[in-house]
């Protein structure tokens, strides 16, 4: 579905002298439609550039992306905008992310109305509340600001919004980084319902290695800028083989090994 | 020793339409050398009352209760007693290093601060202290970090930063909010690591967070707020193992390592507080009585668990 090869960016800074930042260095990556891989890194390691990349609003400075089979880079800007709405992101930060001015009917009929989807009046409104079903939103927020609602009914907003193009592929850019622990579940568990629903092909990012193992078939693991490890989830998280995963994997497990330990305690005594 | 005590904290904040009861009626005491975390999501009024025992809350907060260290009641004291507590006997590593520190001094002047403040050493003296604390809280060249200002600095070094503000008096009590909130899992741990040295014996931390990992590192006890009540406090591993509150085990059980399960519903808000517990919409296991009578903190087990269930 989508195809990264050898894709490098390079930002340059200063005119005089010159300063190269290395973003993603020689990154090769591909997702199958249907499936989900999880891009994990710390922050800086390029990650959110990756996945700009992927979809093509970060035009890298070398390599290509195929997206089901067409090179985006090879493609005119009006091709190029004809498959929009096919590739969709979920950003970090709702708050940022929605329009303050729009209400949440607005904000989930703006992509509609841009790509003409809407031909009556009252199909809008069945298509919106439709999105509110599959995202679990309560049907009275429609007429709601964004600043009305909370962080977990915002993220499932920005969610319904991008839902609305039905997308084939989308690049979620740690969507929950923002959230509470039980809204963080909640969203993670919808995204991945709505994903085998409508058999999303979905890049996931985030720099929670657990969460990661919830959400995705395959990982990759990014250090400054280069993929260092590659594979299934469960391979790589149980058997890490880069020093620089185990290293991950490590920290990730250490803060909650007691959570296991306990459990397993705590069940032995049941019994 | 008991260090402080809360009764019957109550903190709301009026608007024109509704009031907010951001917390409500909460009891606790703090034992010398105690280790204790609160912890709940956002907005169940955690912050609010670590505020409220700094004397920071806004003045529209409308407070009751009282909250007791040493011979007097923190809450009805005058601002020049707080003055000379807070900072000195109680100080607080706040959250978000981005925006807690002031961009326009350099970082050993913010450090050295508030010993020139309580007048516990002259200037040249307070500098050098800021040095030694620099280097001892892990800065490389603390000399030259000294002059630098905290834009220069990364958020782990940032939240060091903040770390070496709050103990350079030598504080009795620490009340951390959330002091890994934003970084990598490495430097989470590098942080947590370097509080636990610092408080380590001869130190009381109260740590507010969200994070049940964080909590189980650096407290032995541990209460969990909802709504703006505690509704469960016990032994961090006890409660972490066995969660007896319907909330807790929802919480344990949204955590990714359990599986992601999460809690139907959203948490209600401080102005629209259900009638009888304040947990019974999501509850798996509500009864009648949970939707008729607000419950109390009962003691079952070892621990207090405001839950009918233990009745």
């Amino acid at each position: 579905m989508i195809e990264l090869d050898a894709v490098t960016k390079i930002y340059t800074k200063g005119f005089f002298r010159r300063q190269n930042t290395i973003a993603v260095n020689n990154v090769s990556l591909r997702v199958k439609k249907g499936k989900s891989l999880g891009l994990v890194g710390e922050s800086g390691s390029g990650k959110t550039t990756l996945g700009r990349i992927a979809l093509w609003l970060t035009v890298p400075t070398s390599g290509t992306v195929m997206f089901d089979g067409m090179d985006l880079g090879a493609l005119s800007r009006s091709a190029l905008r004809q498959i929009r709405p096919r590739m969709q992101i979920v950003f970090q930060d709702p708050d940022t992310s929605l329009d303050p001015r729009m209400t949440v009917r607005e904000c989930i009929a703006e992509p509609m109305k841009i790509w003409n989807l809407i031909k009556k009046p009252h199909e809008q409104e069945d298509r919106i509340l439709e999105l509110f079903d599959l995202v679990g939103l309560q049907p009275d927020l429609v007429g709601r600001y964004p600043f009305e609602i909370s962080g977990g009914q915002k993220q499932r907003v920005a969610l319904a919004r991008v839902l609305a193009l039905d997308p084939e592929f989308i690049v979620a850019d740690e969507p929950t980084a923002a959230l509470d622990l039980s809204v963080q579940a909640q969203v993670l568990s919808l995204i991945k319902s709505v994903q085998k629903k409508t058999n999303l092909t979905l890049l996931f990012i985030s720099h929670d290695l657990q969460v990661i193992g919830q959400m995705s078939d395959t990982v990759s693991v990014m250090h400054k800028g280069a993929i260092v490890e590659q594979g299934t989830t469960r391979d790589v998280l149980e058997t890490p083989k880069d020093p620089y995963t185990k290293k991950l994997v490590a920290a990730a497990y250490e803060s909650e090994t007691w959570l296991g330990k306990e459990r397993h305690q705590a069940s032995s005594k049941v019994q | 020793m008991e260090l402080i005590r809360i009764d019957g904290l109550y903190v709301a904040f009026s608007t024109r339409s509704e009031t907010v009861r951001a917390v409500d009626t909460v009891d606790l005491a703090i034992n010398e050398g105690d280790t204790i975390s609160l912890i709940g999501e956002s907005g169940c009024g955690k912050t609010v009352t670590g505020m409220a025992i700094m004397g920071l809350l806004p003045t529209n907060a409308r407070i009751t209760g009282t909250i007791r260290y040493g011979d007097q009641d923190l809450l009805s004291a005058p601002d020049s007693t707080l003055q000379r507590i807070r900072g000195k006997e109680i100080a607080m590593i706040s959250q978000n290093s981005a925006n807690a520190l002031n961009p326009v001094m350099t970082v050993g002047d913010q450090i050295a601060e508030p010993l020139l403040i309580h007048h516990l050493l002259p200037a040249p003296e307070a500098r050098q202290e800021a040095v030694r604390l620099l280097s001892a809280l892990g800065f490389d060249e603390p000399e030259r970090a000294r002059e630098q200002y905290p834009h220069e600095f990364s958020g782990g070094m940032r939240e060091r930063i903040l770390i070496a503000l709050a103990l350079i008096c030598n504080p009795g009590l620490i009340i951390a909010d959330e002091p890994t909130s934003g970084l990598d899992a490495q430097v989470k741990s590098q942080i947590l690591q370097l509080i636990k040295k610092q408080i380590d014996g001869n130190r009381t931390l109260f740590l507010i967070t969200h994070d049940m990992g964080t909590a189980h590192f650096l407290c032995t006890r541990t209460a969990v707020m909802y709504a703006g009540e505690i509704v469960e406090i016990g032994q961090t591993h006890d409660l972490l193992s066995l969660p007896m509150h319907p909330y807790t085990q929802g919480l344990l059980a949204s955590l990714p390592s359990a599986g992601l399960h999460p809690i139907p519903g959203v948490s209600p808000s401080p102005a629209h507080l259900p009638g009888g517990c304040r947990f019974c919409t999501r509850c798996p296991a509500s009864m009648d009585r949970c939707r008729r009578e607000h419950p109390a903190l009962i003691d079952a087990k070892g621990r207090q668990v405001r839950c009918f269930r233990y009745d």
